[in-house]
């Protein structure tokens, strides 16, 4: 080959090898707003953790300190109306916040990837079918859809999980879909049909590496709405049942006496409040690193 | 055969008549809503002869790459039959369908669009290698580094990604993905047309050279006449669904039998200013119809310079029929053109 | 000749990117006489489209002219306010681009898009309807009256950029500037564009500066053509003798490169080697020198200027063609080979 071997390209154009994954991560960093969210997330699994093993105080135990009693040096967030530990609630509560908020996100990708690849993927029939069940699932209140679930269910976590996911899934299938659609069209699919790839590795091998960057943006931004959902149920009362704390129910439970315990209601409102910027910020920053038209 | 004799080039002979690739009577429509179709592709039969560089020019919308992705059977066709060889691949399906990828392999035309940009340059040009489970391990590196030199680039870029790359460097990584087979037939779909012209220059230099160096055969699409004749053993000329001319690449030019090949080469201007300006353009009026509701007759009697309507250009759709020796043209009034 | 109509002097647009600073156009300078058609032809990257946006300071960002002159009618261009350029721009220079699809508002009718342009400028309204209908005439696009009422997406993609063309001739410009106005049109559609350019600059006068990336359009419709690589002129003179004696290298190659539709034998194409350069990092010296078959030693170190190498032709080449014929016989190449006519440069790892 001595004639296309003397065309031989020594040098690509860009001159370091950089994969589009390091390449967000690298934008990623620059986000200050992003990088502090990611620093109070790692923080509170850790606490959530560590919390499995150690709290200051049982959970459940009644009667450690005055009931309504403000923060003090053995009590540092206070004590509820049966005189347990508020901090020590409040850090089991981030242990069902975190399982509510990262389980359901678990099931919805579980879920809405595979359908939404294969309505995007094989249009038709299929597509018709998971478009209209979609919109039953929108068309059905929220609220209505999880009170009936847990009605019939029992309010356990893992059925508040699954209540949250019946109510939470049709966003992820539609984007998956949406994305399939789109690039089932691009060349480099048509090339890998052309190259002999089964349907399979297509869906798996190039769309779904493809679509990943949206997929965790969306998973991102679906956590907090599942522990503010999950948050929700419990303050109405079909949520987590005690005694297991959860941040919904602690407010619920400290509404009551906002008056004379304001700590009650303010300490699960500030950690829900903090948790949900924090994912959401983090979201908006993999959503700025991931998106290649922000590349420059 | 007679075009290889008259080119007096060094391209490869094809060697006699034999068809590697046969079409016949081949339709494709498209769903357009309302029940009404786009007639992309309407009733074609051509062969692609062994060894041959068959070229297809048209302007948009006039159904090169459909019948492109018919040849390679991508998309099904609407009624017709295509044979690779002694095999009706129209019949086949699914996996008995994909082993004959291996046959036929397809450059696409956008260098930006048809290399997965989340897979290293390796893992592009293997992926034919790992769909057919040809080569594993060391080897399949080996073959990797082998098909990058054959191509022209560095073997050590198997683990770069393709954003790395210039135009015509992906080009050439796309061409290597397409040789990993050891393909018969190779579909060039405007493989040249997203690229610079001093780019596009290596790039059909290259191609040439694998021809002759793998017997490979070409069906090559694009919408310059000025590359495809250059290129091309035969030329064929689509319209709006239709074939209305085949002819080997020097008489297209020297002779051509349709008004509208005629007018398309006119239209190409020459870069030579003395040349150019002594040219005249075979003015085409009006514009190309609907291909959802195409004209009577002859399709291209809307717009043709020459048509005696309404008998018979408006009303009798004119054969594609052997005007002279191996050249055949779809017109009522071919020896006026 | 008569006096220019539009001197550029030394003209310099760059781009600050994250990589450093791209210097999009390095140093142009050309004049335009009245009535003529100029064209600028070069590859992708070498800087024709942007030193036409830059005539008219409409570089986007993070663009910015950084320097030089561009002289129309005794004021410089470049030291107008934004209010001064506006009346300049489409008034006095008009400019249609690549794709009359984005050019071209979705949601008002086309003929109102073509009023606009001379209600823009001080027209009354009740004239610029029948001047509309005029040039919609002017441009030949058929059956103009009812053309006027159509929205953009109802016309074909060559009626779309007739009707970009009547609206840059809305106001007479002295100039119109033409961004590869037929790239993105089938060949026919594109002569039929062509030949509607030559006469509209026939008959009114009005100067084209026809930016392109195909030779064949600059030789059918331009008078003189300057030829750009990696932001620089490289090669400039009358059309005819460009074609006929190119005297850069880069010019010949190109040229060369380019398969006609009127061969009448097959000849393997000349296709030069190597990519365009990378403008963060230009090569040193001559900017071609890497993709150069005929480079001396010189080439890598010293940057050659424009000279004069024919009758109205300047080319910016240590070499030239016709030394290079003499001395290493370059019609005999087959396949140009960078280094020919040198030994390789250490620091190209070839």
């Amino acid at each position: 080959m001595a004639a296309t071997a003397a065309a031989v390209v020594t040098r690509p154009i860009a001159p370091e090898q950089a994969s589009l994954w390091s390449d967000a991560w690298r934008r990623l960093r620059r986000n200050r707003m992003a990088l502090i969210s990611a620093v109070y997330l790692t923080l509170l699994v850790v606490v959530a953790i560590v919390a499995i093993f150690k709290t200051p105080y049982s959970y459940r135990a009644v009667g450690v300190a005055l009931p309504y009693s403000g923060p003090s040096a053995a009590n540092w967030l206070g004590a509820d109306i049966l005189g347990r530990d508020v901090l020590s609630r409040l850090l089991v509560g981030a242990q069902i916040s975190l399982i509510v908020g990262v389980g359901t996100q678990v099931l919805v990708l579980a879920v809405g990837v595979p359908i939404g690849l294969i309505a995007g993927y094989y249009k038709g029939v299929a597509d018709s079918v998971v478009s209209f069940i979609i919109n039953v699932f929108y068309g059905i209140p929220d609220l209505l859809v999880a009170m009936i679930l847990l009605l019939l269910l029992g309010p356990s976590l893992n059925n508040i999980i699954i209540a949250i996911v019946a109510t939470r899934w049709m966003d992820m299938t539609r984007l998956v879909r949406g994305q399939t659609l789109a690039l089932r069209e691009r060349e480099f699919i048509e090339a890998a049909r052309a190259s002999g790839a089964k349907p399979l590795k297509i869906l798996f091998g190039h769309i779904l590496p493809n679509a990943l960057g949206p997929i965790i943006v969306q998973a991102t931004f679906g956590v907090p709405a599942a522990i503010l959902f999950e948050a929700f149920l419990s303050f109405l009362g079909i949520g987590v049942q005690p005694p297991t704390p959860s941040w919904g129910s602690m407010a619920s439970d400290g509404l009551a006496a906002i008056r004379i315990a304001p700590h009650m209601v303010l300490a699960p409102s500030i950690a829900l409040s903090l948790t949900l910027m924090a994912f959401n910020f983090l979201g908006d920053g993999l959503r700025d690193a991931l998106d290649p038209r922000s590349r420059r | 055969m007679a075009e290889a004799a008259v080119k007096g080039t060094p391209a490869p002979a094809p060697s006699g008549a034999k068809s590697l690739v046969r079409v016949e009577n081949v339709v494709k429509h498209f769903p357009a809503g309302l029940g009404t179709h786009v007639h992309a592709v309407d009733g074609v039969s051509f062969d692609i002869r062994e060894g041959e560089t068959l070229g297809l020019v048209g302007e948009s919308g006039c159904g090169k790459s459909t019948l492109a992705r018919l040849v390679t059977q991508l998309i099904p066709v609407t009624s017709g039959k295509v044979f690779f060889g002694d095999v009706e691949l129209t019949k086949l399906r699914g996996e008995k369908l994909r082993q004959y990828r291996r046959q036929l392999q397809m450059i696409f035309q956008d260098p930006f669009a048809s290399l997965d940009p989340r897979m290293t340059v390796g893992d592009i040009i293997a992926e034919p290698l790992d769909n057919f489970r040809i080569v594993r391990g060391r080897k399949r590196n080996q073959r990797v580094q082998e098909l990058l030199k054959i191509v022209g680039l560095n073997p050590n870029f198997n683990n770069r990604y393709p954003h790395e790359f210039s135009g015509g460097q992906r080009q050439r990584i796309g061409i290597a993905r397409a040789l990993a087979l050891n393909p018969k037939l190779v579909v060039c779909d405007e493989a040249i047309s997203a690229l610079d012209v001093s780019i596009q220059a290596q790039i059909v230099n290259l191609l040439e050279d694998l021809q002759r160096e793998f017997r490979l055969t070409y069906l090559f699409i694009a919408h310059d006449l000025s590359v495809v004749r250059h290129i091309s053993d035969r030329v064929m000329v689509m319209y709006l669904g239709k074939i209305v001319e085949i002819a080997d690449s020097v008489e297209t030019y020297s002779s051509p039998k349709h008004p509208y090949t005629k007018a398309l080469l006119s239209a190409i201007p020459v870069p030579d200013p003395k040349v150019q300006r002594g040219r005249r353009l075979v003015e085409l009026t009006g514009e190309i119809p609907s291909p959802i509701n195409p004209p009577s007759g002859c399709r291209f009697h809307t717009r043709c310079p020459i048509a005696r309507l309404p008998t018979p250009c408006a009303e009798t759709e004119p054969p594609l029929e052997e005007k002279r020796r191996d050249h055949l043209a779809a017109c009522h009034f071919s020896s006026d053109v | 000749m008569a006096n220019p109509i539009l001197q550029v002097r030394d003209l310099r647009t760059q781009f600050a990117t994250e990589g450093g600073i791209v210097k999009a156009v390095d140093g142009v300078s050309f004049e335009l006489y009245p009535g003529e058609s100029l064209g600028i032809v070069g590859e992708s990257g070498s800087g024709k489209s942007m030193t036409a946006l830059s005539l008219l300071r409409l570089v986007p960002e993070p663009g910015r002219v950084v320097g030089g002159q561009v002289l129309f009618r005794d004021q410089d261009l470049l030291q107008l306010t934004s209010e001064e350029i506006r009346e300049i721009r489409g008034r006095d220079i008009a400019m249609i681009f690549q794709d009359p699809q984005s050019s071209l508002n979705p949601v008002l009718r086309t003929g109102f898009q073509v009023d606009e342009a001379m209600l823009a400028h001080g027209k009354p309204k009740n004239q610029a309807r029948a001047r509309t209908l005029e040039l919609l005439k002017k441009v030949r696009i058929p059956a103009a009256e009812s053309r006027y009422k159509d929205f953009p997406h109802q016309l074909s993609g060559g009626m779309r950029q007739r009707a970009m063309i009547a609206m840059g001739l809305a106001n007479a410009p002295a100039i119109l500037i033409a961004d590869e106005p037929t790239t993105a049109l089938d060949v026919t559609v594109q002569a039929q564009i062509l030949e509607l350019l030559a006469d509209l600059n026939r008959e009114l006068g009005t100067a084209i500066i026809m930016i392109t990336h195909n030779m064949g359009v600059v030789a059918g419709l331009c008078t003189r053509v300057l030829v750009m690589y990696a932001g620089e002129i490289v090669e400039q003179g009358p059309v005819e003798q460009i074609f006929a004696n190119p005297q850069h290298p880069y010019t010949w190659s190109l040229l060369k490169s380019m398969p006609r539709v009127d061969a009448l034998r097959h000849e393997r194409l000349r296709s030069i080697e190597g990519m365009a350069p990378d403008l963060l990092r230009p090569p040193s010296g001559c900017r071609f020198h890497p993709r150069c078959p005929f480079r001396i030693d010189k080439c890598f170190t010293n940057e050659p200027q424009l000279e004069e190498v024919g009758p109205g032709q300047r080319a910016a080449c240590w070499v030239t063609m016709d030394r290079a014929r003499k001395e290493m016989g370059a019609d005999e190449l087959k396949d140009i080979r960078p280094g020919a006519g040198s030994n390789v440069h250490p620091g190209e790892d070839r």
